[in-house]
């Protein structure tokens, strides 16, 4: 089988800071792999392990994306090869620019059965990009996926969703967004992580892709601001548990609880 | 002079830091402990990990690394989970001495089975009457036909019936030279004639120690490790690294403590304010402060020196007296800003404030490692 | 032609009632209609129409080997012949499917799990949550017909009758997809036991319970207080201690509850998303220094073990149990 896996490297969203003026800013963040796509990068490997064939996780962003330490964690998780679109006219690209990206760089590669997505980016979590890309690709998609099996030929996956599962045959090649379900990212060994240096990367900017005109944002950022904070008491109940405990029942008697 | 790790270290240093919260979080190594039991899952986890096939040939499973990564990951797990990073510490010299000098058949036994998650060799050494003086040991071996008997008494032998195997050092007791009259040998822990007596130590409690009685406890002569009356060079070969590795994970329970004591300067109030706005604790976490960054120094230093082959005689030794009193002072520094509660058996500074005390006698105490630096530092001034 | 118009789709009834709500005024602002695209039988069909829609689209019934994704081809011929200006999708797990799918086929960007919407000069404007829960990101749409994903709880939906019926008229052809997983088995979920989102008030427990077991004191509390039990998302999904459905943070279930107890509950961010919506908040952890506390009304910096059992004698006490 042939895999391509999408992952995100964002800046890691709990490195947020407000400015003075109410915005935020991601400026001082450290660039991380998406927690929502090592699942995916997972089970890609997994099914590999079963069934043979080659891994590739592909990966779209600005330049802090194509750090040296980034490429290895990514490879010391069990992919075969990584392929990167690193172009700054990345930065900001909203969900429909980036399948776009994402959909001229998988017809670049060597030919897919399958392409796995997480359940959406780590910092803006839109759930949106796996979807866009398979329908642009013009495969079957779906989303909510948190198990995959292969029997002979045919994929047969089982889809989470609120009320029940679904157990889907999906014909290949077809692009999946799994859920973090699916699998429990392994973690990168001491033997992985020294292999991880010498796979192979690919390094393609924009202007290697060919894209379609019209390519690029179909949304504008606004503003990016602190949410607003609910005022709160804060008060601090002072005294052991006996005594804390007797305070707190007269407190929520005195806010008509009980 | 670069002071950053490489990536493939960091990204080591990562994933065995989100190997050890899954694993080994403290919650689970503060019941290990107060329940005095050896943590075989964590252990296990390691193995899994590959974190134990770190330093072994890989055509028995292992990673090759070189002892700067070592030291790292001994001092990750010290600041984790203390107690895995000393028995991990513990096997070092065992296991390393295997490698060097084992037959291949005994390299084959115990390399392969540690690499999946066998606790570590336990080393065989000190006696009731040898401690630092390890070359009074009188357990004997004699040798007849193909087959070689022991008998004697090991003192505080760490892990010893719970692991598979002890390396015994036995002494010839008609040798001229007693450095030149002691063999090392591979002792199946379960050889009949081996009676052990678990030691009530006042840390350390997941990690047993034992006396161990050994009576006409016979094994084939191929158990031989190395070369017959050359167990002492032998030993010796590995216990600079064994050292440092007992550093690096104190110097990592150091900066566990450290990190307790600074959280709860910032958080507990008294007089209205939190104590770390006070200059006297302050004080107390500077001082902290700087012996961990010269702790770390050490440790790499040494391991710089030891991966570039350079000798390490003196260094080391004024490295493991440096980081044993500097990690007792830390820890102790950590207790005395928690106050009240880093007394409790609540938190865990209790647990690293007993556990870290060893370092200052175990794997040599500071006395010997003045009697090894100190002669060495003068006779390069003579020479000199 | 429909240019002022906004499409509304869920496959969940209730979802589509609070969606045909709260695109009313946007529609009105512009002078167009609301038009409820049903999937479902009939009389959902016509109950939607009551909801306060101004038209109807019915799709006819799911078949039983039909997935609702099948739909999106129809869905996608009714907006590109009617260009409506905004589609607004219900954000459940096959909603946000087919509003991806949709955007990619229209060429423009899904805008997802949208809080507010805005007509500034007949632009639209919307909001949403980014970086965990972190930040509130106003955006607009560059080019039209605009998808939007709106989950449930961001609108009330207007009570049923609130309109007239609408006649759903015969079902709109359905267009062959182009390709389809072939439907091999539904295995159904038991019924959710709670419904968070209505809950007024709740106790939650987070990582500081040590136990599962543990938890039988804090459901104790929860009963004397008269309270749902939720959880964080690590009881949950984590440890599988207690079902997805009680768990509150921004994937999970959103509060607008009276009262709100956290035992042994840190406030990570995302966490503090779902309940800070509630009027009081109480909080019951070891660590002073836990992001709880600046989020709380009352904290009792303690440990749960003692404190909780010491405030279940307290409220028995007091009730002269």
């Amino acid at each position: 089988m042939n895999i391509i896996v999408c992952a995100k490297i964002t800046p890691d969203p709990s490195d947020i800071e407000a400015r003075g003026d109410g915005s935020i800013s991601l400026e001082r963040a450290e660039w991380i792999i998406g927690g929502f796509d090592l699942p995916a990068v997972e089970a890609g490997v997994r099914l590999i392990e079963a069934h043979g064939g080659t891994l590739t996780v592909l990966s779209a962003g600005p330049r802090p994306i194509a750090q040296s330490k980034l490429k290895k964690d990514l490879l010391s998780r069990g992919p075969d090869a990584l392929a990167m679109v690193v172009d700054d006219r990345l930065r900001d690209a909203d969900t429909a620019f980036t399948a776009r990206v994402l959909a001229q760089a998988a017809r670049k590669l060597d030919g897919f059965d399958l392409v796995l997505c997480g359940e959406g980016s780590a910092d803006l979590y839109f759930q949106q990009v796996g979807l866009q890309l398979g329908e642009l690709l013009g495969v079957p998609t779906l989303n909510a996926v948190n198990h995959i099996a292969l029997e002979g030929d045919t994929l047969v996956v089982e889809r989470d969703l609120e009320d029940e599962v679904e157990v889907l045959e999906v014909p290949l090649p077809a692009v999946l967004s799994v859920t973090t379900d699916i699998h429990e990212a392994r973690l990168p060994s001491m033997k992985e992580i020294l292999k991880a240096g010498k796979k192979p990367v690919t390094e393609w900017s924009l202007d290697d892709l060919d894209l379609p005109d019209g390519s690029g944002n179909q949304s504008e950022v606004l503003r990016t601001s602190a949410p607003e904070q609910a005022r709160r008491k804060q008060e601090r109940i002072e005294g052991g548990p006996d005594e804390a405990a007797k305070k707190l029942v007269e407190a929520l008697q005195r806010e008509g609880l009980i | 002079m670069d002071f950053r790790f490489t990536e493939e270290q960091e990204l080591l240093i990562d994933s065995l830091e989100e190997l050890l919260q899954r694993e080994a979080p403290e919650q689970l190594m503060a019941e290990l402990d107060e329940r005095h039991e050896f943590p075989y899952k964590p252990w296990q986890a390691l193995a899994d990990h590959g974190i134990l096939s770190l330093g072994i040939p890989e055509e028995y499973g292992g990673t090759p690394a070189d002892i700067q990564t070592l030291t790292l990951v001994c001092e990750t797990m010290g600041r984790h989970a203390f107690s895995l990073a000393i028995i991990y510490s513990l096997g070092i010299i065992t296991i390393r001495d295997i490698v060097q000098f084992g037959s291949p058949e005994i390299k084959e036994r115990v390399l392969t089975g540690f690499v999946q998650g066998d606790p570590p060799v336990a080393l065989g050494i000190t006696e009731p009457q040898a401690g630092s003086d390890a070359a009074a040991l009188k357990t004997r071996a004699d040798i007849d036909g193909d087959r070689v008997t022991f008998n004697g008494n090991k003192m505080y032998c760490t892990l010893a019936e719970m692991s598979k195997y002890i390396l015994l050092m036995t002494r010839d007791p008609n040798g001229e030279n007693p450095y030149e009259s002691i063999s090392m040998w591979l002792l199946p822990t379960d050889t009949p004639g081996l009676r052990y007596n678990k030691l009530a130590k006042v840390g350390w409690w997941c990690i047993p120690s034992y006396e161990v009685f050994i009576e006409n406890a016979s094994v084939p002569l191929d158990h031989l490790v190395g070369e017959i009356n050359r167990g002492w060079p032998q030993l010796m070969a590995n216990f600079e690294i064994e050292r440092l590795a007992l550093c690096a994970a104190s110097v990592g329970a150091a900066e566990a403590s450290y990190n307790d004591a600074v959280a709860y300067a910032n958080q507990r109030v008294q007089f209205g304010r939190p104590i770390g706005s006070f200059q006297a604790v302050q004080h107390i976490l500077t001082d902290m402060a700087i012996k961990i960054e010269n702790m770390k120094h050490y440790i790499y230093k040494i391991a710089w020196m030891m991966d570039n082959d350079l000798p390490v005689r003196a260094e080391h030794a004024m490295c493991k007296l440096y980081v044993a009193r500097a990690s007792c002072e830390v820890i102790d520094s950590a207790m005395q800003v928690m106050g009240g509660l880093g007394y409790t058996m609540d938190h865990r500074v209790q647990r690293l404030w007993r556990d870290i005390r060893l370092m200052r006698i175990g794997g040599g105490t500071d006395e010997i490692m003045y009697n090894i630096a100190g002669p060495q530092l003068l006779k390069r001034a003579k020479l000199a | 032609m429909a240019d002022n118009d906004i499409y509304v789709f869920s496959e969940k009834p209730g979802l589509l009632a609070e969606l045909i709500a709260g695109a009313r005024g946007l529609a009105g602002q512009r002078g167009g209609r609301v038009v409820a695209v049903c999937l479902g039988t009939r009389a959902q069909a016509e109950q939607a129409g009551q909801r306060g829609a101004d038209g109807l689209m019915w799709l006819g019934e799911l078949p039983p080997d039909r997935l609702v994704d099948d739909y999106l081809p129809t869905l996608a011929g009714l907006v590109e012949r009617d260009s409506p200006f905004l589609v607004m999708i219900g954000a459940t797990r096959r909603g946000r499917a087919l509003a991806g799918r949709l955007a990619a086929r229209l060429g423009v960007t899904a805008l997802s799990d949208v809080l507010g919407f805005d007509l500034q000069s007949g632009d639209l404007r919307i909001r949403h949550m980014i970086f965990g829960g972190g930040a509130v990101r106003e955006e607009r749409p560059l080019a039209g017909p605009a998808v939007a994903t709106v989950g449930p709880g961001v609108f009330e939906a207007l009570p049923a009758g609130s309109s007239s019926a609408l006649d759903p008229g015969e079902p709109v052809p359905f267009v062959s997809p182009p390709w389809q997983a072939r439907l091999r088995e539904r295995k159904q979920r038991p019924p959710a036991a709670v419904n968070l989102a209505a809950a007024r008030r709740v106790v939650c427990p987070g990582r500081g319970v040590a136990k599962q077991e543990d938890l039988a004191m804090v459901e104790e509390l929860a009963q004397l207080l008269r309270a749902e039990l939720a959880c964080t998302r690590p009881l949950a999904e984590g440890l599988g201690w207690l079902p997805r459905e009680r768990y509150i943070g921004i994937s999970g279930a959103n509060l607008r509850a009276d009262l709100y107890v956290g035992v042994g509950v840190s406030g990570q961010v995302q966490h503090l998303i779902g309940m800070n919506r509630t009027r009081v908040v109480v909080a019951i952890n070891k660590d002073g220094s836990a992001p709880i506390f600046a989020n709380a009304d009352y904290g009792v910096v303690g440990d749960l073990y003692a404190v909780v059992p010491a405030l279940i004698a307290a409220l028995k006490e007091r009730s002269g149990a």
